[in-house]
């Protein structure tokens, strides 16, 4: 393979790479987990740039290049053990649904990386990993396994953890995110197999890119369709439901619409501000998802301060308490930055086929209907009381 | 080159378009713009594996059949045609589709008309020639027949260059200058690549090189529905708070901004209907975009009728002065008399420079402020 062939081959995934690499900073929020996909990037353009220059770089003559080849392998090795290690911690991110890895949580699964990079630091000095021979030509030295070995315990762990996590987890989206993480080990043995098979050929970092923008392009579609201030699901994807359910078959399943809306909160905002107005927006939205987040449910913020869930399953009666439990977890007086307010809430309920109605926008202006008269009623209630 | 190695280089790209077909199609914003690059992205990546596959084709030809061989060229010839037509389409929706609507169309007319005259060409070729061209033995005609289908391509491209170039110089918004740019340069890319192919054998990134724009195109759009507003374009809730945050904690001097509020939008709403009121909204966010869109002024809406704008003011007469802008640009709309509702603004802002304790205090007090304006504003009215 000539060397054109060798850096176009290449050079496409590095600028696909550094294309969203890019567009992440604008993109992705700054938690750690999306903090970890950025570095890995960084990573994967280093194991291709750097892999990419040794590659030219062997066999030609000269001290600048064997310098530049200790240099490019060296920096080759470590980028890709460490992007390794760094897959499984933002594995292990999602799949225990934590916030970030702090102290202990880190320095046990990075024992096998500190070993290696201990080994990778004594290679110039005595070839453990690789060797630059006298025609600075790479050669794989006796530990050159353990890279191998290294990296692949970190994908396979992750896999691991991908398999045992997808088989608890009922929620189907969920499902969906685990097969595409675990697709990345799929990604990393098949082209590891290709580079045994074909060895002059090197498609491991492309498939690995690949692997990179299967997983951004999804953390991008869900930064799409999450609504920023309450972590439901926004209008767009809401719109979008709504269209799939159409084209479903509704009738083998019960199922319920609620819109509910925040009593009087343009006054809440225009007396106690903005922020205290988010908030509460924020609070109804956590308990949304506590009461209604683990059974078969739909949770949108429609706009503003109105709201819908859509239940798959529930009889009216599930769904009513259900509902009265999230009244319950809401009202009363809250307390922030020395400023005390009330919540109260109207809910508007209407099932599937109820009066005949078969027309989703229909049902929806029905329960929309009734969460309206429970607002005059509110309002009466208030103004009597 | 070796059919295998063209079919390494380009297999990343091939898997990389067809990810983003299949994640894009069907889930697109109901515009022109979208719909063709939805086909940009399909016709991309078809023309690709026709590509390899027809390479493979020919460097086996003493196997393959004639007509399979001219299948595949005519495809390959086809699909380019096709690729940029549906690009020259896109660059126009995309850069002056809402402005412009008819020039728009009669471009869109033109291109499929040289997409049409594509087909007509290579149908009309005599056939044994198209299948083995390339090996030297094409008359002068099919030379000349297979310059001019690859010219008008090369014209169709230029021709999206040049429309924005002229969308460059006849707009002043910082954020439509810098997507003419980008189609420039997505333009100019196919056009440098094919002039490398031509000298230098070894490189045939063409097709690998579109599908990267495609990319940047994509992820790009992904990132304006996660950062704008989708009524307004101004940016959203979320980019404002990013926004702030960031020019908090980099300790940026010299910053303020303005909260705005629509005086009579739930009478617009109830006495006009949604459609006039999201209409009204739009028309609000286009006067901040003419008055303050060619400055370093960070527009957004914040919610419901409310906006903001942030701004680097150090003083109270810098931001007066802004005000009065918008206030002026708002009157001037009023009196042209096209809609049936005249907007009315109220205005509260807010200097970094005034030391609030944080961001959310910057927040409050140009919140409070805008109160206070539009209370004012109502008891003026009543005494009037």
């Amino acid at each position: 393979m000539s060397a054109a062939v060798h850096i176009q081959i290449n050079i496409i995934p590095f600028l696909a790479l550094l294309i969203i690499r890019l567009n992440a900073r604008e993109s992705l929020s700054y938690t750690w987990r999306n903090r970890a996909l950025r570095f890995g990037m960084v990573l994967m353009m280093g194991v291709i740039g750097t892999g990419t220059s040794a590659w030219l770089l062997d066999g030609r003559e000269g001290r600048p290049a064997r310098f530049l080849l200790w240099l490019t392998n060296i920096i080759y090795f470590e980028c890709i053990v460490f992007a390794a290690f760094l897959w499984y911690l933002y594995v292990y991110d999602i799949v225990k649904n934590e916030v970030g890895q702090r102290g202990k949580k880190v320095l046990r699964p990075a024992v096998p990386l500190i070993v290696f990079s201990a080994a990778l630091c004594t290679t110039p000095f005595y070839p453990l990993v690789f060797d630059i021979d006298a025609d600075n030509h790479y050669v794989r030295g006796p530990f050159y396994l353990l890279y191998v070995g290294v990296s692949a315990f970190y994908v396979a762990s992750s896999a691991v953890l991908v398999v045992k996590a997808c088989r608890r987890e009922t929620v189907r989206e969920r499902r969906r995110t685990y097969w595409r993480l675990g697709s990345f080990a799929g990604f990393a043995l098949l082209g590891g197999i290709h580079q045994v098979l074909f060895p002059g050929v090197e498609m491991l970092w492309p498939l690995l890119s690949i692997a990179f923008l299967i997983v951004y392009i999804n953390v991008q579609q869900e930064q799409v369709t999450r609504d920023g201030l309450t972590g439901l699901n926004n209008r767009r994807r809401f719109d979008q439901y709504i269209r799939e359910l159409a084209e479903q078959d509704l009738t083998r399943e019960s199922w319920r619409f609620v819109i509910l809306d925040v009593d009087r909160f343009k006054a809440i905002n225009d007396t106690y501000g903005h922020v205290i107005g988010d908030r509460t927006l924020k609070l109804l939205a956590e308990q949304m998802k506590r009461v209604f987040g683990n059974r078969r449910s739909f949770l949108a913020r429609y706009g503003g301060d109105e709201f819908v869930i859509i239940l798959n399953g529930m009889s009216e009666k599930e769904a009513a308490e259900a509902l009265e439990q999230l009244r319950k977890a809401v009202a009363g007086l809250h307390r922030a930055d020395g400023k005390r307010w009330n919540i109260t809430i109207s809910a508007g309920m209407a099932a599937y086929g109820e009066n005949g109605i078969t027309y989703i926008p229909d049902i929806i202006a029905l329960a929309d209907e009734r969460m309206y008269r429970e607002k005059h009623v509110h309002h009466g209630e208030e103004q009597d009381g | 080159m070796k059919a295998l190695a063209y079919l390494s280089i380009n297999i990343f790209p091939i898997v990389m378009l067809l990810i983003i077909f299949i994640n894009n199609h069907g889930k697109t914003e109901k515009s022109k713009a979208s719909a063709y690059f939805d086909r940009l992205t399909l016709i991309t990546v078809l023309s690709m594996i026709v590509d390899i596959a027809g390479n493979l084709a020919a460097e086996i030809s003493a196997v393959t059949p004639d007509p399979v061989l001219w299948i595949f060229f005519a495809a390959r010839l086809l699909l380019s045609a096709g690729l940029a037509a549906v690009w020259l389409c896109y660059v126009a929706y995309r850069l002056c589709g809402e402005s412009d609507r008819r020039r728009t169309e009669y471009i869109s007319w033109f291109a499929h008309g040289v997409f049409a005259a594509s087909v007509i060409g290579v149908l009309l070729a005599p056939w044994e020639e198209l299948a083995h061209y390339g090996n030297g033995n094409e008359t002068v005609l099919m030379v000349v027949c297979y310059r001019i289908i690859s010219g008008e391509n090369v014209v169709l491209i230029l021709i999206s260059i040049v429309i924005a170039v002229f969308v460059y110089r006849y707009n002043e918004i910082r954020e439509k200058r810098k997507e003419c740019l980008y189609m420039m340069a997505f333009g100019l890319i196919p056009l440098f690549s094919i002039l490398l192919e031509n000298y230098f054998r070894a490189w045939k990134l063409t097709g690998a090189l579109i599908a990267i724009a495609v990319l940047y195109i994509y992820v790009n759009a992904q990132d304006r529905q996660i950062t704008t507003d989708s009524l307004t374009g101004l940016n959203n809730r979320r980019e404002f708070d990013t926004y702030l945050r960031r020019l908090a904690e980099q300790g940026v001097p010299g910053w303020g901004m303005l909260m705005m509020d629509m005086d009579d939008f739930k009478h617009i709403n109830d006495n006009l209907g949604h459609v006039i009121g999201d209409e009204a909204l739009w028309e609000t966010a286009d006067i901040l975009r003419r008055r303050l869109g060619k400055e370093k002024a960070f527009l957004a809406r914040y919610g419901g009728d409310e906006f903001v704008v942030v701004g680097m003011w150090e003083s109270e007469t810098q931001v007066r002065r802004v005000i009065e802008a918008i206030e002026e640009e708002t009157d001037l709309f009023n009196r042209s008399g096209k809609k049936p509702y005249r907007l009315s603004v109220s205005i509260g802002y807010a200097l970094w420079n005034e030391n609030p304790e944080s961001v959310e205090k910057l927040i409050e007090l140009a919140d409070t402020r805008m109160y206070e304006t539009k209370q004012a504003k109502k008891k003026g009215r009543r005494k009037s």
